[in-house]
């Protein structure tokens, strides 16, 4: 027996040994990545994905949601895209509403990083950021969350959404207390600097970003001019002391100030339509086509039918189809019938000028700026009266059309923009100030054309001033031809925050749909609601 | 007495031993032969011996034994394995003839249960079913678990029919989890679990250009089925309750093949060659041509100029993937893609027709070669060893893919001496392929080609484009008409399906070793130790290469991917068994284990997103300036256990057994990580109890079974702690990840309940066993999904309750059973109610929940569950329909009741619905059964296995597809004249909906059919029920008789045997397999059909000889 006692007595002891848990630490511990809390993470860490993911899927949601939405183009190629006729579900409320969310949340835990670090430049950076994601957020779907969003360390697990009211007095006093951090101008690390892909953390431009961006929320719900947004200025009286005290309020003044991110075109600094991964096919010509709306915003035609003047932005953002002489545009929500007629000889996106992987994106540029200051003298928010909105606005257009120039070298057909052109322009019918007894739809139309790609502008200025004047196409069945006044709350939002989400749609005056308009519209305002 | 009774194995064992040393004091020598069942074939290997004696002999070859006797009026009993026990009084006779009966109570024999133990049938208070080689032999196909489809009450396989591989998702008694992935039955062999899941990549939800599922195969279809000895099947939690939180949703309990017992040496060889055959098609329309103008202007495939054309007109291009074209007709003809002779480019028109290979033509016949050879030997001192070499190749139905396993098992016993036992198991697998194909709704399948391909072109168009290399840059098709020589139609994810097949290339290279030693130790009388320490262990390698101009991909791509897994397991049991109390009449068994787990997992991932030079698929293959993308992860985990069980019995009759386990895992924080489950099952034989042997002796046997388990789970490793993303590609940047850890995450909790009733009569003619189980899930381990806005998008807790409930009758009868002939019938039926009963707090039950956010197709159709009711349910847009209520007037002024019609609209289209909302049917069939019978005639047997389902649905993506596009019978009706559509249309007069009857004729049937009907988003036309019959298995074996065999000198056995599989099926499914479903990373879902390959039907032939 004495052999199976020592057999015995060593098994018992191996499992006894192993039994223990005195591993279990080391071995629940992850190899793979850095934990969350402990503070080693610099806050400078997570800027670049933030930056050049954000300006990507910016230049994204304008190619696929905005651009389609807005008809500038249609993807009328086959069954599964449809987003042209509004075929939007649930799925795709979910990625907008959580993309925004993410980036917000990203910027967010960097500006805790940067408090904890006592990084100032980047607690100002991450609040600029966190208004820019968070303003696209209420603007696609009202009120949201902010308050008590990003709040999950603290158990906060159902926020409550603010009106988009007070979302924006948020983000004003946001923006407010980045312009106070970046007055100070705080201190870089100068190893750092190579991380900023578009100010190299040069804090006065990052200051004028900051401000510009503060006009373009004032501008979108000037419709509410006497919300109060800084404790104590009304809209408009804020748009007058931005405008007015350069000092305080810096802003854009050319081109150069462009909050635009610059990629190399080196890995892994691609831009997103990288010519890799977009063929012209996928890119535009068996899907994404121009349409009607754009060409006849752009183009002028004769008795005839003939073309005899076109916006020198047309053959950078376009071009026309294979042996076609003359600019087409597809219908957007077209059905199936109209579909193959209105698709033939339809022109595309410029291919050659958007497919870099080297090409700029650009979060708000120098022209915008100039629109929204035309449009608040026109309608005197701003001193200057409607000569100053003329300045304003042939400012606008001339920033536009020298930023788009620079892009023309890449076309297919090589072009640029002179000055001349620009001259001719304005006093062509399509844009001149004077032939135009609208000004507001002439400010808001141009506006319209300059925001080309430009995230997803043109589709809330078009929910706040109503243009362009859009054709709502055959199709469009799946919002019953309406175009949609928001993205609705996804489903996770409902199902597990659902008394403040539904609080929220009550406080909105209608469904959880497409067809409820978000406080600042036009819609809302002309609804009395 | 009773230890007699109880273990035929044993006794055999013993008998074996015995019979080695001969006898010495005899008065008589009896001779004599023992036939096999059919009466003429003698029987090697029956034990003989007198009653009452100790000692026997062993039958020879021929069934020849020479046995002495003793005694007055000696009794000679004659035993062996699955035969019944005949006792034969010699009454003076000293030359016998014994034939010897198959035992019908073979399945009253022993099983193995938890941990290995071997555990006689009769004593178990849970239910059990086994399967046995030769029905896992029978049929070669791409996963050896195919053949146990059918055969188990309560087995469930899901798959999706991906390709060679073809894995498989096993689930027992329903989906127990919210966590679709843990839902999976434990995989044990030799008493050891094994890694058994399934590893796809990529996902079929999207309607994926860039990322379609790839299936690398799942973990158990390594097991070779030539060294399965036999499959135990452990259904319920008080069966499994000893494998711990492993085995909550059941096991799958497979013990190899040993060596021979008895003296000697054979060499078995088996050879199968089985061919493949895709032979259930789409109904496809032959009327109409390619187009989509309704055939207003001709076909044209090449634009030319006046000069090109042999008639002088020029032409331009008219074409289209869909078939609402010209009407077919050999008198017109039409410039199509072979009209141009690449030679000497010239064009000649060609008739307009039907090609009927545009499709089927594609697919090749597959072949399966499978060759194995076993060497099986004993000294007949109780040691034995067993090798086997199997070698399977496979080339399946989509040209260039396949696949190739080499399998080399070793099983060695041994007796160190009279009390020490030694054993080894040890399984090497070689799995490989050079391709692999993708499936699901992806361009980069070669059935998405096809589906998008042209009815007016032969395959061989397609090959001759692609294997004279005109599909390339040049002449790739850009929409504006530039280039455009290639068939391709000119979108971005079309493709030549050859092209597809031979250079969207995944390759698989995989070895992995599984195996244990054992000692068993007698350490006194009653007390015995055993001791094992197992390994499974593989390593992986894939690569998956997309050449230039592929959709997503128009640089090319190139991923490696290695894998190696590690699970260690090493444990001890003591058991001590005494019977000998209260008279024998108190049967004790008493064990004590305890089990060291270890498992590691490593992961190492190059991904190139573009290639520098086209067609080098190597991971340095990068444009200057680029990085690869690279991933890599390893994790550990650890789990040590202590149980103990207690077995009970009195009378035989009466049995108890108790478990206890308590687990230690890594995975839980401090004061979580211990957990404790007990089960209890009891069990009661009625007829011993009632002694029917009086008065209804034709009860055989009847057992009544109650059992209870509650048995707990852990969560995968580092689930306490929240990390920091690496973000791709930004190398130093981060991103917080999206889900928040809970380190005071507990086990969860399985608690179920089974009772059931077993019987068999008409000595044993007929035998059933019936029973009813319940188990809720509660405690489980979720990741509850979050708004984004609180900053995170998941939040682990323990929440949520699942109650599956469900009954299984299984049933066998043999009709007729006499000398030579042979005829039964195995049956089973098996039904499962589940529902969700809680989920996360505050959830709001209107909202649907998504066990996994792959249960999705193009975001148009769901599977949902809802609270409070059965989980996983289609959900989608259907027709609008007339409320309740409604009515219109007809002609005669009568007013017709209309509720529930079909909504037109005003052109005549029916209206859809504008959400996807709408419940379209339940994804879980109402109940699933399965029948196989065999009839033994002589040498000859034929055996068939029935599988079928009743209810059920799944929307059929390759329904749409083809649909919509006009290429299917379904969309004749109305071409191109028009229908009306049988509804109402509804106009508002004065706020009141009034309805009139349809009798707007269709402006366009193909926007009819293509917008409305069988267009994607009308999921209530797209879902089929999924019942069916099929008969899923017929074999036909010819045992040539030994006689001739023992002519050969060296042929013991030979055996022939033809099959098929799949001959018929019966179902309203219309595109394929009805038992399908999709596979979206590495769960495969039911509900939703993503474009699956065709169900083939094989047939396949095999030789058997034993040496």
């Amino acid at each position: 027996m004495k052999i199976y006692n020592k057999i015995l007595i060593v098994a018992l002891l191996i499992m006894g040994l192993s039994a223990c848990t005195d591993h279990f630490e080391s071995a629940n511990t992850n190899p793979n990545k850095i934990t969350v809390g402990d503070n080693s993470l610099e806050c400078t860490s997570m800027y670049e994905p933030l930056l050049y993911g954000g300006a990507n899927f910016f230049s994204y949601y304008s190619w696929f949601w905005n651009d389609e939405l807005i008809q500038f183009t249609a993807f009328t190629g086959g069954g599964t895209r449809q987003e042209h006729r509004y075929f939007i579900a649930d799925n795709n409320w979910q990625a907008v509403w959580n993309t925004y969310s993410r980036y917000a949340s990203n910027d967010v835990h960097m500006y805790n990083l940067a408090v904890a670090q006592q990084n100032e430049a980047m607690q100002a950076v991450a609040l600029t950021m966190k208004v820019l994601f968070l303003e696209n957020l209420t603007d696609m779907y009202g009120d949201i969350p902010y308050s008590e969003a990003f709040q999950i360390d603290k158990g906060i697990n159902k926020p409550i959404f603010d009106s988009q009211e007070s979302v924006y007095q948020q983000m004003c006093a946001e923006l407010e207390k980045a312009n106070e951090i970046y007055a100070t101008n705080p201190y870089v690390n100068p190893k750092k600097i190579s991380l900023d892909g578009m100010y190299k953390f040069d804090m006065a431009k990052w200051r004028k970003f900051n401000n510009s961006l503060y006009l373009r929320l004032l501008c979108r719900i000037s419709g509410r001019s006497s919300t109060i947004v800084d404790g104590k200025n009304t809209v408009v009286q804020k748009m007058q002391q931005i405008v007015s005290n350069p000092t305080n309020y810096p802003i854009f003044t050319s081109n150069t100030d462009n909050a635009t991110v610059k990629y190399t075109g080196i890995s892994p600094y691609y831009s997103q339509f990288d010519p890799k991964q977009y063929t012209e096919s996928a890119f535009t010509s068996s899907g994404y086509k121009l349409t009607e709306q754009l060409i006849k915003m752009t183009v002028i035609n004769d008795a005839t039918g003939n073309e005899v003047y076109e916006d020198p932005r047309l053959p950078i953002y376009g071009k026309k189809a294979n042996k076609f002489t003359y600019w087409k545009g597809t219908i957007a929500g077209c059905n199936v019938s109209e579909q193959s007629a209105a698709d033939l000889g339809a022109s595309y996106l410029n291919y050659e000028v958007f497919c870099r992987n080297n090409s700029d994106e650009w979060f708000i540029d120098y022209a915008e700026v100039q629109f929204i200051l035309a449009e608040a003298a026109l309608k005197g928010y701003i001193s200057g009266g409607e000569s100053a909105a003329k300045v304003y606005y042939e400012a606008a257009i001339r920033a536009s059309m020298q930023k788009w120039s620079a892009m023309g070298a890449y076309s297919k057909i090589p072009c640029s923009i002179t000055d001349d052109n620009i001259s001719t322009f304005l006093s062509s019918d399509l844009a001149a100030w004077d032939k135009h007894d609208n000004k507001e739809e002439l400010i808001a139309n141009q506006k319209y054309l300059a925001l080309f790609m430009t995230g997803m502008e043109t589709y809330h200025e078009y929910r706040r001033t109503g243009y362009p004047t859009l054709t709502i196409g055959k199709g469009t069945v799946y919002n019953d031809n309406i175009l949609p006044t928001r993205f609705a709350y996804p489903n996770t939002t409902m199902a597990t925050n659902s008394n403040n989400a539904k609080a929220a749609l009550a406080r909105m005056g209608g469904d959880n749909d497409m067809k409820t308009p978000v406080w600042w519209s036009k819609q809302a305002i002309e609804a009395g609601k | 007495m009773n230890l007699k009774q109880n273990t035929k194995c044993l006794a055999f064992v013993i008998a074996l031993l015995l019979s080695i040393t001969s006898l010495t004091a005899q008065t008589v020598t009896v001779t004599g032969t023992v036939f096999e069942q059919d009466g003429t074939t003698g029987m090697i290997g029956v034990n003989v011996l007198q009653k009452g004696m100790a000692k026997g002999v062993i039958t020879d070859l021929d069934g020849k034994f020479t046995l002495r006797v003793t005694g007055a009026n000696p009794i000679l009993i004659f035993r062996s394995v699955g035969y019944d026990t005949q006792e034969i009084p010699l009454n003076g006779r000293r030359i016998l003839k014994v034939t010897m009966v198959e035992s019908t109570t073979a399945l009253q024999g022993v099983v193995v249960t938890a941990l290995g133990i071997s555990r006689k049938e009769k004593s178990l208070g849970y239910s059990v079913a086994k399967v046995d080689n030769t029905a896992l032999t029978n049929t070669v196909s791409g996963n050896w678990m195919n053949a146990m489809a059918g055969k188990v009450a309560g087995l469930t396989f899901d798959n999706a029919s991906t390709g060679p591989m073809s894995s498989m998702r096993v689930t027992l008694r329903g989906d127990q989890s919210l966590n679709y992935g843990n839902n999976g039955a434990l995989f044990v062999v030799d008493g050891v679990p094994i890694t058994s899941g399934t590893t796809s990549v990529g996902s079929g939800s999207n309607y994926a250009n860039s990322d379609g599922p790839v299936d690398f195969g799942n973990g158990a279809g390594d097991v070779n089925p030539e060294d399965v000895e036999s499959v135990t099947v452990l259904k319920g939690a008080a069966a499994t309750a000893l494998y711990g939180s492993l085995a909550g949703n059941g096991a799958i309990v497979i013990t190899t093949k040993s060596g021979r017992k008895d003296k000697g040496v054979g060499v078995t060889v088996n050879s199968s060659l089985t061919i493949e055959q895709s032979s259930y098609w789409p109904s496809f329309q032959k009327e109409y041509g390619a187009g989509s103008d309704m055939g207003l202007n001709p076909f044209c495939f090449w634009p030319l100029d006046a000069t090109e054309a042999p008639d002088g007109i020029a032409t331009q291009r008219n074409i289209s993937r869909y078939a609402f074209g010209e009407k077919f007709d050999a008198s017109k003809l039409r410039y199509q893609y072979a009209s141009k002779n690449w030679d000497n480019n010239t064009y000649t028109k060609l008739p307009w027709l039907y090609k009927d290979d545009w499709y089927k033509g594609l697919f090749q016949t597959g072949i399966t070669w499978n060759n194995s050879v076993t060497v099986s030997g004993g000294n007949g001192k109780g040691t034995s060893a067993r090798a086997s070499i199997t070698d399977t190749r496979n080339n399946w139905i989509v040209p260039n893919t396949g696949y190739q396993s080499d399998a080399i098992s070793l099983a060695f016993d041994t007796e160190l001496n009279k009390s020490m036992k030694l054993s080894s198991r040890v399984n090497f697998i070689h799995k490989g392929s050079d391709n692999l194909p993708v499936s699901g709704y992806s361009a980069q399948s070669p059935m998405y080609s096809l589906v998008w391909g042209y009815n007016n072109n032969s395959i061989k168009d397609w090959k001759n484009e692609y294997f004279n290399g005109r599909f390339n840059a040049e002449n790739y098709n850009n929409a504006d008409g530039t280039h455009g020589k290639s068939l391709v139609y000119p979108a971005d994810e079309s493709y030549n399906p050859y092209r597809t097949a031979y250079e969207e290339i995944n390759k698989l290279d995989k070895n992995r070793v599984y195996g244990n030693v054992q000692l068993n130790i007698q350490l006194a009388k009653d007390w015995n130790l055993n001791l094992r320490t197992a390994m499974d262990m593989s390593d992986e390698w894939r690569s998956q290469q997309k050449p230039f101009y592929t959709s997503g991909s128009v640089s090319g791509f190139y991923r490696e991917q290695s894998m190696r897994t590690y699970e260690f397991n090493s444990d001890f049991l003591l058991r001590y068994t005494h019977n000998d109390w209260f008279d024998k009449r108190f049967g004790f068994t008493a064990a004590f284990g305890g089990n060291n787990m270890q498992s590691k997992y490593f992961q190492n991932e190059v991904t190139l997103s573009q290639l520098d030079n086209p067609g080098v698929y190597n991971i340095y293959n990068l444009p200057s300036g680029d990085k690869p993308g690279v991933d890599n992860y390893r994790s550990k985990k650890i789990i040590n256990s202590f149980y103990g069980l207690a077995s009970l019995s009195w009378d035989d009759t009466y049995f108890l057994d108790l478990t206890g386990r308590n687990d230690w895992s890594s995975t839980l924080g401090k004061s979580n990580r211990s957990y404790f489950y007990p089960s209890v099952c009891g069990s009661v034989l009625l007829d011993k109890v009632f002694r029917f042997d009086r008065i209804a002796s034709w009860i055989d046997f009847l057992k009544y079974r109650l059992s209870w388990a509650n048995v707990g789970n852990d969560t995968s490793p580092y689930s306490l702690d929240r990390y920091y993303n690496p973000s791709d590609p930004y190398s130093g940047g981060y991103t917080m990840s999206g889900t928040i850890p809970n380190p005071d995450i507990k086990p969860e909790n399985v608690q179920s309940w089974e009772t059931g009733l077993e019987g068999k009569l008409f000595k044993n003619r007929f035998s059933f066993d019936f029973t009813v189980y319940h188990s809720s899930t509660t405690d489980q381990i979720v990741t509850i999904d979050m708004d984004q806005i609180t900053g995170a998008t998941g939040y682990k807790i323990n929440a949520g309750k699942i109650v599956n409930k469900g009954v299984e009758i299984s049933a066998s009868v043999t009709p007729i059973k006499n000398r030579n002939f042979t005829w039964n019938i195995d049956m089973n039926w098996s039904k499962n109610w589940n529902k969700l009963v809680d989920l996360q707090k505050g959830w709001d039950p209107a909202q649907p929940f998504q066990t996994d956010m792959g249960t999705t197709i193009g975001s148009r159709v769901f599977i949902y569950s809802y609270l409070g009711q059965e989980m996983n349910q289609i959900y989608g847009r259907g027709y609008q329909r007339a409320p309740e209520g409604s009515y219109y007037t007809d002609q005669n002024g009568n007013k017709v009741d209309c509720s529930g019609m079909k909504l037109i609209n005003a052109n005549g289209y029916p209206i859809l619905d504008t959400n996807p909302t709408r419940h379209i049917g339940r994804v879980n069939p109402e109940w699933r059964a399965g029948l196989s019978t065999r009839l033994v005639y002589k040498n000859v047997s034929l055996s068939l296995v029935f599988t079928g389902q009743y209810g059920g649905h799944c929307y059929s993506v390759t329904n749409f597809s083809l649909s919509y596009q006009g290429k299917l019978r379904n969309s004749l009706k109305g071409r191109y004249d028009g229908l009306v559509v049988d509804g109402v249309q509804a106009t508002v007069v004065n706020g009141q909906a009034v309805y009139a009857k349809n009798t707007t004729v269709t402006p366009s049937i193909q926007e009819y059919y293509n917008s409305y009907v069988w267009n994607r988003n009308n999921a209530e036309e797209n879902t089929f029920n999924t019942s069916y019959l099929k008969l899923k298995e017929l074999r036909f074996d010819y045992q040539i008789p030994k006689s001739w065999c023992a002519k050969t000198k060296v042929l013991q056995t030979a055996g022939l045997g033809f099959f098929a599989t799949n001959l018929f099926c019966l179902t309203s499914f219309p595109q394929y397999d009805p038992d399908t479903g999709m596979v979206d990373g590495s769960s495969i879902h039911r509900g939703i059909e993503a474009m699956a390959y065709p169900m083939t039907r094989s047939y396949g032939f095999n030789v058997k000889l034993s040496f």
